[in-house]
C-alpha cells in the first residue's frame, strides 16, 4: 500500500518543523511525507530547505476549475490543495491530510499503522461523522450545492476534517464531481456525503456515533454525543476552544496551541 | 496508481424529445449478437449539465475494450454523428459492487420506461415515485429511510417552488400516490408498469445481501442513485421528498 502523508501549513516555524520531523520518523516505513505549504510570498522561506515541500498558492481557487464556496481557502475550500496534490501525484493508494494544529499524544506510527494494516480499509476516515438529523443546525449543510439538482438533507453527512485519510478512488470520484459535475460545498459536508452516497465506505477514527466501526468507540479521540448545533466544543478533536494540555495518551487533539 | 477502469464513456446531446428514439436504437444495438459478448454492463444517466444529454458508461468484458470501443464509435458515427462526444474517463460509475448493480438495474429500468414514453417532468416524477415507494416495501429499509426524515423539515428553495403550490400539488396527487402504494404493497404486478417488476426482483435480491450494519448507507445511496441517474431537477427532488414524507405521515396518522 503506497501512502502520501500531507502536512498542511502556511508556516515554517519551529513547532511545524518539529511536527514535520516527528511525522517523518513515523512515516518512513509507510510512505512519503510532504509539507503541503501554502505559499503567500514570492520567495520560499529558508527554513523549508531540507523539507520535502509541495507548494500551492491562492491561485488554486481558480486553477483547478472547481467552484469554491468563498474567495479564500479557509473556510471550506482547503480540500483544494489535497486534490491539486492528488492530480499532480496520482500514484498513491491513500492520502493522509494533516492540519498543522493537530497533535497525537503518542507515537504517530501507532495511529498510521492501525489504519494501514486494516484488511478492508475505508475510503474515507475522519472524525465526528454525523447525519443531518443528528446535527440539523450545523452551519455548513447548505453549502453542498448544485445549480440544477440537489441532495435531500436527510441524505447528508458531515465530518470534522483537521485530519483525514482518503483513498485514490475516493479522490478520483470527488475530482470528477467537482470538475465535471460542478458540485460545490464545504469539504466537511461534501466529502462524507458524496463519498457515502456514491458507495464508498466512510468511517470515524473513534469518538462516538453510528459511523464508528465496532470496537473503535473513542479509540483515537474522545467525543461527546451529537448535539443539535454541531459546533463541536468538547472532546479532544474539536473546533474550539484551543487545547493547551494533551491529557490522554494515544488520542488525537485539535486545535493545539503551541 | 491507476484504477482498474475498463469503462467507456459517451455523452449523447440532444433535446429530450429525441431521447426515447436514442434509447430504443441504443438498446437494440447493445443487445445485438455482435455486441452482447463484448459488453459486461451498461449504465445510463440523464443530465442537463452543459445541455440536455444522456451519459452512457459501458464496461467491456475482459480484453474486449478496444473492439467494443470501435464498434460503439462506428455505431454512433452511423446513427448520431453530430450528437455524441466521448465522456471523461477516470471514474468508474460506483464505489462498491452493490451500488454498481443498483445502477445497472436502474439503467435497464430507464431504458425500458423511456424508450416508448416521452421524457419530461411528469414522467420522470412518476418513475421516481414508483421507485421511492418500491424502496419502502421492505420493512427494514422503510424504517431506515423514514426515520431519517422524521423530525426534519424539508428544505424548499422558493426560487423553484413555493410551499403552497407544493401542498396543492400533493393534494391533487394524493389518490395517485395511494394507488401506487397499494399496488406495490399488494404485489399487483398486473397493474404495475411493466418496467417495475424486474427492478423489484433485482433490488430485493441485492437488499437481502446487505448486512444490517450497512443498510442505512445502502438505502441512502439507492435514494441518491434514483435522483442522480434520472437527473432530477431541484423542483422534482423537492416534490419527491415532499410527497414521500407527506404520504408517510398520512400513513402514520391512519395507523
Amino acid at each position: 500500500m503506497k501512502q502520501a502523508f500531507l502536512l498542511l501549513s502556511n508556516k515554517c516555524s519551529s513547532p511545524i518543523t518539529t511536527l514535520y520531523q516527528q511525522l517523518k520518523q513515523a512515516t518512513k516505513a509507510l510512505g512519503d511525507l510532504f509539507l503541503l505549504y501554502h505559499q503567500t510570498t514570492a520567495v520560499l522561506p529558508e527554513a523549508l530547505n531540507g523539507i520535502n515541500t509541495s507548494c500551492f498558492s491562492d491561485n488554486l481557487l481558480t486553477d483547478l476549475h472547481y467552484i469554491p464556496i468563498s474567495h479564500k481557502l479557509i473556510p471550506g475550500n482547503n480540500h483544494f490543495p489535497l486534490l491539486d496534490f492528488y492530480r499532480k501525484n496520482p500514484v498513491y493508494d491513500f492520502y493522509w491530510f494533516i492540519e498543522d494544529d493537530v497533535r497525537f499524544n503518542g507515537p504517530w506510527q501507532d495511529l498510521f499503522n492501525y489504519f494501514t494494516l486494516q484488511p478492508e480499509p475505508p475510503d474515507f476516515i475522519s472524525s465526528h461523522l454525523r447525519t443531518f438529523k443528528e446535527e440539523p443546525s450545523w452551519y455548513w449543510w447548505d453549502t453542498l450545492f448544485h445549480f440544477n439538482t440537489r441532495i435531500p438533507h436527510n441524505l447528508r453527512i458531515r465530518s470534522f476534517n483537521p485530519l483525514y485519510r482518503i483513498s485514490y478512488a475516493a479522490l478520483s470520484c470527488i475530482d470528477f464531481i467537482l470538475s465535471v459535475d460542478k458540485w460545490r460545498g464545504h469539504h466537511e459536508v461534501l466529502l462524507p456525503t458524496i463519498l457515502s452516497l456514491e458507495g464508498y465506505q466512510i468511517a470515524d477514527f473513534g469518538g462516538t456515533g453510528q459511523f464508528v466501526p465496532q470496537g473503535q468507540q473513542n479509540k483515537f479521540y474522545l467525543d461527546d454525543d451529537p448535539d443539535q448545533s454541531g459546533s463541536i466544543n468538547t472532546g479532544t478533536m474539536r473546533y474550539r476552544p484551543f487545547i493547551n494540555r494533551l491529557e490522554y495518551a494515544g488520542k488525537l487533539y485539535h486545535p493545539v496551541k503551541d | 496508481m491507476l484504477p482498474e477502469n475498463d469503462w467507456l464513456a459517451f455523452s449523447f446531446f440532444s433535446p429530450q424529445q429525441e431521447w426515447p428514439r436514442f434509447l430504443d436504437v441504443l438498446d437494440g444495438f447493445l443487445n445485438s449478437g455482435a455486441i452482447k459478448p463484448l459488453m459486461a454492463m451498461r449504465i445510463i444517466k440523464f443530465s442537463q449539465l452543459y445541455g440536455s444529454n444522456i451519459r452512457l458508461f459501458v464496461q467491456a468484458t475482459a480484453g474486449q475494450s478496444p473492439l467494443l470501443l470501435a464498434e460503439l464509435q462506428a455505431f454512433f458515427a452511423n446513427n448520431f454523428p453530430l450528437q455524441i462526444i466521448p465522456g471523461r474517463h477516470g471514474q468508474t460509475p460506483a464505489g462498491n459492487r452493490e451500488m454498481l448493480m443498483i445502477r445497472v438495474l436502474l439503467s435497464d429500468l430507464m431504458i425500458k420506461a423511456f424508450c416508448t414514453e416521452p421524457v419530461n417532468d411528469e414522467t420522470l416524477l412518476t418513475v421516481a415515485l414508483y421507485l421511492q415507494f418500491a424502496l419502502l416495501k421492505d420493512k427494514k429499509a422503510a424504517k431506515t429511510i423514514l426515520s431519517s426524515f422524521a423530525g426534519t423539515a424539508i428544505f424548499i428553495d422558493d426560487r423553484f417552488l413555493c410551499a403552497s403550490q407544493l401542498e396543492e400539488e400533493y393534494i391533487a396527487n394524493c389518490e395517485f400516490l395511494h394507488e401506487i402504494k397499494s399496488h406495490l404493497e399488494g404485489n399487483q404486478f398486473a397493474v404495475l408498469p411493466s418496467w417495475l417488476p424486474p427492478w423489484l426482483a433485482g433490488y430485493e435480491m441485492i437488499l437481502r445481501s446487505i448486512p444490517e450494519h450497512r443498510l442505512p448507507a445502502f438505502c441512502r445511496s439507492t435514494l441518491y442513485s434514483v435522483i442522480k441517474q434520472l437527473g432530477l431537477s431541484v423542483s422534482l427532488v423537492t416534490r419527491l421528498e415532499y410527497y414521500i414524507k407527506k404520504s408517510a405521515q398520512a400513513e402514520t396518522v391512519k395507523n
